[in-house]
């Protein structure tokens, strides 16, 4: 899993944006949808980060966390009533989802976060549950991020949702 | 006739692992898929932003840009050869994320948000699009 077999691991990353400006016609309700004129194309960007070999942990993505491996929750199994998703939810206290342990202070090197919830957005803090949540993912977004390999460290970055809750799924890496 | 800006953005990423050195990169067993996210903005746009395609970046932060619901910066690097990574700070102060010569940030951000961009040392330079 997470640790042991690779090599050497890096994540190959990419933005595709569209700035755009609709009309809708008086009569028809129909909506023409062309580019922003300000911009008049399309932007976008393709990058590689290199990430460490060895992760912190199972939980350096959401599809292996730990909560996936009933041997490492403090549940019994037969407990438990349903099976790792794959996604977490998050709801409003920004405290309470924090995306890894806080003993996990390596420096964090490659960040995504999707928000696969359907009606509310998330909201990303950088700088701990005390800091301001200013990145936003509306449902059906992700955003990524390489960390400048210092100050951010993984156990800096909380979660929340804007209203009621929503689900998540991400990569959390550390630098090599 | 009601006029409406939008920006529809996707971020996309592909984990990568590699059993031997120097050999073939596969798709990383942990994550087992390539992920994508794909929205228009959620914020209700009023205006159609601001692009420009060349600010040239050094160590002395720039303007702080403020009341913006996007964001999207891109590491062109400098005229003059120059490609120092730039930092973005969200917050005025703690410039925590990282953008080599060619990689940009897309995302909606809150209209809190106090945008700068630096570099470390030495100059590069940014294409950049905000909207409010």
């Amino acid at each position: 899993m997470a640790t042991g077999n690779p090599e050497a691991r890096r994540v190959i990353f990419s933005s595709y944006v569209i700035p755009t400006y609709s009309i809708e016609g008086e009569e028809t309700s129909i909506r023409h949808t062309e580019f922003n004129s300000t911009v008049g194309k399309t932007l976008g960007s393709k990058g590689v980060a290199t990430i460490n070999k060895d992760q912190w942990g199972d939980g350096w993505t959401s599809f292996a966390h730990q909560g996936a491996y009933w041997e490492d929750m403090s549940d019994n199994w037969e407990l438990l009533g349903e099976t790792w998703s794959g996604e977490l939810e998050i709801t409003t206290t920004l405290a309470n989802h924090q995306l890894v342990d806080n003993s996990i202070s390596d420096d964090l090197a490659f960040l995504y976060i999707k928000n696969t919830g359907d009606s509310n957005n998330c909201k990303v803090s950088l700088t701990g549950s005390s800091g301001d949540a200013f990145i936003i993912i509306p449902p059906g977004a992700s955003v990524h991020l390489r960390g400048d390999g210092t100050n951010l460290d993984c156990n800096d970055v909380f979660v929340q949702s804007n209203t009621s809750t929503t689900t998540i799924e991400w990569i959390i890496a550390k630098t090599p | 006739m009601a006029i409406t800006y939008k920006v529809r953005y996707k971020n996309h990423c592909t984990p990568q692992e590699q059993i031997l050195t120097g050999g073939r990169w596969y798709l990383d067993s942990d994550c087992g898929r390539k992920l994508t996210g794909d929205a228009e903005t959620s914020a209700t746009l009023s205006g159609s932003g601001t692009y420009d395609n060349y600010q040239a970046i050094s160590a002395t932060p720039t303007t702080a840009l403020t009341g913006k619901d996007f964001a999207y910066i891109k590491n062109i690097g400098a005229t003059d050869g120059t490609t120092e990574d730039v930092l973005i700070t969200l917050d005025g102060s703690n410039y925590l994320i990282l953008l080599s010569l060619g990689e940009s940030f897309a995302s909606e951000i809150h209209t809190d948000a106090q945008l700068q961009v630096k570099t470390a040392s030495g100059t590069s330079a940014i294409e950049y699009f905000v909207e409010t």
